[in-house]
């Protein structure tokens, strides 16, 4: 009799407690939809990430994408948390095409750049290049080819 | 169960009642948990796809990090009727409506995943939907990478809430509604089941008053029917086995009755010639003279054992009858112990005055009796009380002998019960209470037994004055 | 010396009475059917019938009833206590008191003495003719008339009227008439007592259903009169 009863209040309370719109917890739906971006992309590091800012839309040659790159953040990028971990001094640089890939030659060491900085280079001149392999150089070292990543 | 007293009305009652309940409940229960998360399911889909929609066909972005404009632009478009909106970048945003800080940190902390989200949370006391998501640009290579802006909008779900409240109200209703329903079904099994055990019942209890001709319906061929079949074989059996007692009892009355009838005749020539043994025996030589009185003696014990048993028969097939009259109480008393010498034995307190409604031969019968019983089984002094009390008048016979032992107190109304067994037997068989006993029985009254502080037996005698002529 | 007609079926008790009897000094003839009493009674004149009311052949009502019509005996009824019914219905018949069976000597003798006394006049003294109304009572020669014709009272009846018309007036208890008439008391059948009155007032009153001599006094008893 009394396990009858305490099993009827769970009930009630149960009851009572479900009752409305309750708060939920995060519900997860397909992926976030994409809009276009129109300007050139360069790819700096923003919260340890590369992240994609524009630079105005006229089209740019590749070695002037990746000599602004090697300037690093605006201001306003700077402002709004942007870093770069490209050394200043990849340029002068000289890109070409080799087989179905891009070549770039840069000045630096390439062996010693960054993960981040090698993914800011792939990924500005794949930018304007198409997603053709990139393959970086500079005296005997090699570097690639590389892509850049495809997030989420 | 059984330790809370419930009738089987109430047994039943409750039972049903958790059985309405609980059902009720349950579907009610489910039913409602499934219409709310379908009304939810639906409202929060459309504005997200809404949202997604809208997103999806925003303007291009012109500028990252993008411009307060560029930002605003986006917010007023996502923002629609009662819904907020804000668009965050990194550290700034654009509001419609919506300050990012109201919004839940679980939701933000999972947009950045890349997924559209979702939440709701309670907002100024009103559930909201939140829904946050980044907007991601398009590559040239196919794949999508995320612009860092992130949108979000408030739905707000009142309306919903409503819907709900609304269902919810339903059930509530509906259970209640289902209570009333189990409690009303209880009501009539119980009454179906109980109508036929009350009856069962009170044929019990009329049988058990000594009606022995009671029956119980048998009705349906159910357990109830099957109980009270059952019941009316036993009771008629019983039925049979008590009127076969009751003749046997009746034969055996019968028989001493018609015994000690037919004793009388051998006994009334017997007792007619005992004076002229007690003359003679004095003129018998040696134990002729002793056996003379001796059967002088035990012929007079015996036809007074045999009055004595015709008597009781006649109390107990019930013809014993009254013959009344006014009588002197006291006067009556005084001739009964006169009669048989105990006047100067006896200390009599016996008022003048006191007139009954009763049979003088029986009064007699007790009185001599008790007095009797005093004198050689109690002790000196023996005393005779009488007087009226509330419309009795009250005899009592007292002795301050050793009195009545328990047992004997219990017994010593019952034939042929004599208190001490090594009694000799030209005292009496042991029916004289018993006698005294019926005799004021049928004059409507008492006679109890009683000892009395010190020591000593007290018998009191109770009978109504009558009071009409 | 009083001679006793016994009337008796059951031999040994019809022998334990007859001794018993003839011990005390009665002269006892006994008989064991009414009829050859009554014929005996015919030749032989009795003082006192003692009569069983269980005979074969004519019944003791019946023997009662042929001795009273004829003269006025005294009977004493010899009775089963069972027979509560034929007590009333003897007394009805002129018995003037009963006995119950087994009786023992002493009792019997002792009824018959009493109903014997009946008969015999209180006082030898001259007492003038007492008049009640219509009735004579002659109480010294134990006579009662009504309008001048003798009226024939059987010993208990007359012994009554005597008693009370002693005292015109005042009532009598049953019992004490028991004590008076019948030498009993407290322990007689007080229907003794109300038969003898019915008896007495078939004899000597005029409306038996409104009594003037002999008047019932509810819850007390009888009284003679008031006139």
């Amino acid at each position: 009799m009394k396990r009858l009863l305490l099993a009827a209040g769970a009930l009630l309370a149960l009851l009572l407690g479900g009752c409305g719109v309750r708060p939920s917890d995060v519900i997860t739906g397909g992926p976030a939809p994409a809009g276009t971006v129109e300007g050139t992309r360069f790819y700096l590091i923003s919260d340890g990430q590369p992240a994609v800012v524009l630079r105005g839309l006229k089209p740019l040659k590749l070695d002037d994408v990746l000599r602004e790159l090697a300037a690093g953040p605006t201001p306003a990028e700077t402002k709004a948390g942007f870093t770069s971990e490209v050394p200043a001094g990849i340029t002068p640089t000289k890109v070409g095409i080799a087989g179905d890939g891009v070549l770039v030659s840069l000045s630096t060491d390439v062996r010693s750049l960054s993960v981040l900085a090698t993914v800011q280079i792939v990924c500005t001149v794949q930018a304007i290049s198409g997603p053709t392999p990139v393959t970086l150089v500079n005296a005997s070292q090699t570097r690639g080819p590389l892509r850049c990543p495809v997030y989420r | 169960m059984s330790g809370w007293g419930l009738g089987l009305r109430g047994r039943l009652l409750l039972a049903f009642a958790m059985l309405g309940l609980t059902t009720t409940a349950l579907v009610a229960g489910v039913s409602y948990g499934q219409a709310r998360t379908v009304v939810l399911q639906k409202a929060q889909d459309a504005a997200v796809l809404s949202l997604v929609d809208e997103v999806s066909r925003l303007d291009p972005v012109r500028q990252l990090p993008p411009s307060e404009e560029e930002l605003n632009a986006i917010a007023s478009v996502v923002a629609e009727g009662p819904d907020a909106a804000a668009v965050v970048y990194h550290n700034e945003y654009a509001t419609a409506g919506l300050d990012p800080s109201e919004l839940p940190q679980q939701l933000r902390a999972a947009v950045g995943e890349g997924n559209v989200v979702w939440q709701r949370f309670s907002r100024f006391g009103d559930p909201t939907l939140a829904i946050g998501t980044q907007l991601k640009s398009k590559r040239p290579d196919g794949g999508t990478e995320p612009t860092g802006i992130e949108v979000y909008l408030l739905h707000p779900l009142v309306d919903e809430q409503h819907s709900i409240d609304q269902l919810a109200a339903l059930a509530w209703s509906t259970g209640a509604a289902s209570l009333v329903l189990a409690v009303l079904l209880a009501l009539l099994a119980a009454r179906g089941v109980l109508r036929p055990v009350s009856e069962l019942g009170r044929a019990a209890r009329r049988l058990g008053e000594g009606d022995l001709r009671t029956r119980a319906t048998v009705r349906g061929s159910d357990e109830l029917a099957g109980v009270a079949l059952i019941f009316n074989q036993t009771a008629e059996r019983l039925e049979r086995q008590v009127g076969e007692l009751r003749r046997m009892e009746a034969d055996a009355r019968r028989f001493v009755a018609d015994v000690s009838h037919e004793l009388r005749t051998p006994l009334a020539a017997m007792t007619a010639v005992t004076d002229v043994l007690d003359e003679e025996a004095e003129r018998l030589p040696g134990d002729a003279g002793k056996a003379a009185r001796l059967v002088s003696q035990e012929t007079q014990n015996l036809a007074q054992l045999v009055e004595d048993l015709i008597e009781i028969s006649r109390f107990d097939a019930g013809t014993a009858a009254l013959s009344c009259d006014n009588i002197d109480v006291a006067a009556a008393i005084r001739f009964a112990l006169h009669c048989r010498g105990w006047t100067d034995q006896v200390t009599a307190s016996l008022p003048e005055g006191i007139v009954a409604w009763l049979d003088p031969r029986r009064l007699d019968v007790i009185v001599a009796n008790l007095v009797g019983n005093a004198l050689r089984h109690g002790g000196a002094p023996v005393t005779v009380d009488l007087r009226v009390v509330d419309g009795w008048v009250e005899v009592t016979v007292a002795d301050q002998g050793p009195g009545l032992a328990p047992e004997v107190r219990d017994h010593v109304f019952d034939r042929f019960y004599k208190a001490d067994s090594a009694r000799s037997r030209s005292e009496g068989a042991g029916l004289g209470l018993a006698i005294a006993l019926e005799n004021a029985r049928l004059h409507g009254g008492t006679l109890v037994a009683e000892n009395r502080s010190p020591h000593g037996a007290v018998f009191t005698l109770r009978v109504p004055t009558g009071g009409n002529a | 010396m009083s001679r006793v007609l016994l009337i008796e079926d059951h031999h040994t008790v019809r022998e334990g009475l007859r001794i018993a009897l003839t011990r005390q000094g009665h002269t006892v003839e006994a008989f064991e059917t009414g009829e050859k009493a009554l014929a005996h009674l015919s030749a032989t004149p009795a003082d006192v019938v003692v009569l069983d009311l269980m005979l074969p052949g004519m019944d003791g009502f019946e023997v009662c009833r042929r001795i009273r019509a004829n003269q006025d005996l005294p009977i004493i009824m010899l009775t089963a206590r069972d027979d509560d019914m034929d007590v009333v219905a003897g007394l009805e018949a002129g018995a003037d008191d009963y006995v119950v069976k087994p009786v023992q000597a002493r009792v019997l003798e002792a009824r018959i003495r009493a109903v014997l006394r009946r008969g015999v006049a209180r006082s030898t003294d001259p007492v003038p003719e007492e008049r009640h109304r219509e009735l004579t009572i002659d109480r010294a020669a134990l006579v009662v008339r009504k309008d001048g014709a003798p009226v024939g009272l059987a010993p208990t009846e007359l012994r009554l009227l005597l008693e009370l018309s002693a005292t015109p007036g005042r009532v009598y208890s049953r019992q004490q008439l028991l004590e008076a008439v019948w030498d009993q008391g407290y322990l007689g059948d007080s229907r003794l007592v109300d038969a003898c009155v019915q008896r007495l007032r078939a004899k000597i009153e005029n409306d038996t259903t409104a009594p003037v001599y002999v008047q019932t006094v509810r819850g007390f008893g009888y009284r003679f009169g008031p006139l």
